[in-house]
């Protein structure tokens, strides 16, 4: 086969393009190689040639303004391969991870990233464009400790090795410090804005500069008042407690900004609107770090309840003992006349009696047997009212006389009152039977009477039995001594146990026993005055118990 | 006119025949003057026809405390300061127990107190022993 021109032509020129192609490539690869020694930061300078001629690209000339920067910078900064290999770190982020620089470049992040952040960084590289990605995770320091951090990944550019990006380092730890601080400081004004005690503060000319919201309500001020640059008179006036103006060298602010602490004075402030409030005020000065004052800070506690509480109890108390003072004098009163009454009783009594009396004596002879009997009851009838007289008085007086408590033996006592009835069980058998008996706290006089009228009473009352048998003894109850004395005499009826207390009223008549309804009166009133209880249980023709305890004698 | 024994200064009149009838039953006082009223007494010891200090007193006053116009403890009052009725004892014969009155009666200089019992018998007995010991027993000047 021949070859024509025209193939030689074209055979030539492919083989011009072979050689252009390899130097080409030549270029390339030599090109490659330099782009990795700047890479690995092998290569400070390049020569490269230009149509006007050689030039030399050194990096120290080209980035320097940027190196530095980055290399100055506070924030750590580093290069990242898409696979998380550290291509270039700066010292501060070597510094931030306590490792030598050297030691980073090259190796991956993920170790120096904690553990549970990690899938996290990785996700923030893969989903990373040129926008950028922004994410806070936790590093890791060689001494093993850790640091908030917050990164900032953009993709720079683009390698045959595949995409190169930037990554900014904060680290976080002192920002949140700044943060906690912020952030207590915002706790300690809510505290102080929410707490129940009104607190104010002032500056040194008096104006108010804070107010919690209880302060607010307290002194009637807008709650939601802006405008806290007026004076203290807009938001009340002090007084003392009894309403008097307290001149304003006083007042617990302006001690405080004299540098004068104030504990609780107590104060009553004028709201704007005429109502009042009393306080208890205390003043602290306000002091800056040199110790000047620069305000002062008040503190208010709202005491219009308590003080309104103490009012009424005062009124109260007054009223009472205004009540005790008409009820003494009306006893006073009540005494006076109950003497009069028996005196001048009295006195008519003695003629009664007397008149009767002479009449049986000296004009007997003269006097039919009817008119003698007749006088008899006139005699009888007025020594009875005598009787009755004397134990009202006794009664009324009982009220009146002032006791004198002491230990008493309560068993010698009764001994004592026992015996003492020898001339009224003449004639009779009357069995008395005295158990234990423990010491009591009483007033001897009046115990004396409470002993006498229930041992006259059983005595009394057990008349016609045989034997008569009367037993006194003691039970506790519910730690409480109870004294009882018991008789197997004709007892009561009951139901009319509501009279068996009350003056005048007898259970029984004046014809079978004798008696003026006065005894078992006083009793309950000695006792009572002890604040003791006394109470009795009977039936008809079964005898008689009664019981009572001395309120003063429970040790 | 016979000595006067007792001045008897009592309003009530059955205490007045009470009284004198004890008085007689115990032969204590033959003349016995009696006086209504304090005004009455001071009238009867005071008066016109008072005898002169050291002259004829009665030897014994007995005295109720409440009396008409004059009161028993301004009567024993006005005793007891005027020289010549100071001497005579003055016992006074009372319905009232009154602590105040006793008290008042012995701060005056009464010679005795004493309460009217309600029971005959005892008033007897007390006018008794009463009479027996300031006219017969006790020594005057």
């Amino acid at each position: 086969m021949s070859r024509t021109p025209s193939n030689a032509g074209w055979e030539r020129r492919l083989k011009q393009l072979e050689v252009q192609n390899q130097a080409l490539r030549a270029q390339v690869e030599k090109a490659e190689q330099t782009l990795g020694a700047i890479r690995r930061g092998e290569v400070d300078a390049l020569v490269v040639n230009t149509p006007q001629g050689e030039r030399l690209f050194t990096l120290e000339g080209a980035e320097r303004p940027y190196r530095a920067l980055i290399e100055q910078m506070q924030q750590g900064a580093a290069t990242l391969s898409q696979d998380g290999a550290i291509h270039y770190a700066n010292r501060a982020f070597a510094d931030m991870l306590k490792r030598p620089l050297e030691t980073l470049i090259g190796t991956r992040m993920e170790p120096y990233i904690q553990e549970a952040d990690r899938a996290a960084f990785a996700a923030m590289l893969g989903e990373c464009g040129p926008g950028g990605a922004q994410g806070e995770v936790g590093l890791c320091v060689e001494s093993g400790s850790g640091f908030p951090a917050l990164l900032s990944l953009s993709r720079v550019g683009k390698t045959v090795a595949g995409d190169i990006y930037m990554m900014i380092v904060t680290n976080l730890s002192e920002r949140k410090q700044t943060e906690q601080v912020l952030a207590s400081a915002k706790f300690a004004w809510a505290i102080l804005g929410q707490a129940e005690g009104a607190i104010m503060v002032f500056d040194t000319k008096s104006r108010l500069a804070f107010a919690n919201s209880a302060a607010r309500r307290l002194a009637g001020l807008d709650p939601a008042g802006i405008n806290l640059d007026i004076g203290e008179a807009a938001w009340g006036s002090q007084r003392y407690p009894d309403n008097r103006p307290l001149p304003p060298e006083e007042h617990a602010l302006e001690r405080a900004l004299r540098g004068e602490r104030t504990v609780a004075l107590e104060c009553r402030m004028l709201r704007p609107d005429g109502s009042y409030y009393d306080l208890l005020v205390s003043g602290t000065p306000l002091r800056d770090e040199q110790g000047r004052v620069i305000g002062a800070v008040r503190m208010f506690t709202d005491i219009t309840e308590r003080k309104r509480m103490e009012e009424n109890l005062a009124a109260a108390k007054q009223i009472a003992e205004s009540h005790a003072r008409q009820l003494e004098a009306a006893n006073k009163e009540m005494e006076a006349f109950s003497y009069s009454v028996s005196h001048d009783l009295r006195a008519p009594l003695r003629s009664i009696d007397a008149f009767s009396h002479i009449l049986l004596q000296d004009y007997l002879p003269q006097l039919p047997a009817k008119a003698q009997a007749y006088l008899r009851f006139v005699g009888d009838g007025a020594r009875q009212m005598g009787r009755l007289i004397d134990d009202l008085l006794a009664f009324s007086r009982l009220g009146h006389q002032s006791m004198q408590l002491q230990p008493l033996a309560m068993d010698a006592i009764v001994h004592e009152l026992v015996n003492a009835l020898a001339p009224e069980r003449e004639g009779r058998n009357v069995q008395v039977q005295i158990g234990e008996l423990p010491p009591c706290v009483a007033d001897l006089g009046l115990l004396r009477v409470v002993w006498q009228n229930l041992l006259s009473n059983a005595m009394k009352f057990s008349r016609g039995r045989d034997p008569a048998v009367i037993e006194i003894g003691s039970k506790r109850e519910a730690g409480e001594v109870v004294y009882f004395i018991k008789d197997n005499g004709v007892g009561f009826d009951m139901r009319y146990y509501e009279k068996l207390f009350v003056v005048f009223q007898r259970l029984h008549s004046a014809e079978k026993f004798e008696g003026t309804g006065i005894g078992l009166a006083t009793v309950q009133r000695i006792i009572h005055r002890h604040g003791g209880r006394i109470w009795g249980e009977a039936q008809v023709d079964r005898g008689a118990t009664f019981f009572f305890t001395i309120g003063t004698g429970v040790q | 006119m016979n000595p006067v024994d007792i001045l008897l200064v009592e309003d009530n009149p059955a205490d007045v025949v009470m009284t004198l009838h004890a008085l007689r039953k115990h032969h204590l006082a033959n003349q016995v003057e009696v006086a209504r009223d304090g005004e009455a007494a001071l009238n009867y010891l005071f008066g016109d026809t008072t005898p002169a200090p050291g002259g004829p007193h009665p030897k014994l006053i007995l005295l109720d405390l409440k009396l008409p116009k004059v009161n028993g403890l301004e009567v024993l009052r006005r005793i007891k300061t005027d020289p010549r009725t100071q001497m005579i004892p003055v016992v006074v014969l009372t319905s009232s127990q009154q602590e105040r009155d006793v008290v008042e009666s012995y701060r005056l200089g009464v010679n005795s107190y004493l309460v009217k019992p309600v029971d005959f018998e005892r008033f007897m007995e007390m006018a008794r022993q009463l009479g027996l010991y300031w006219l017969l027993l006790n020594k005057t000047p």
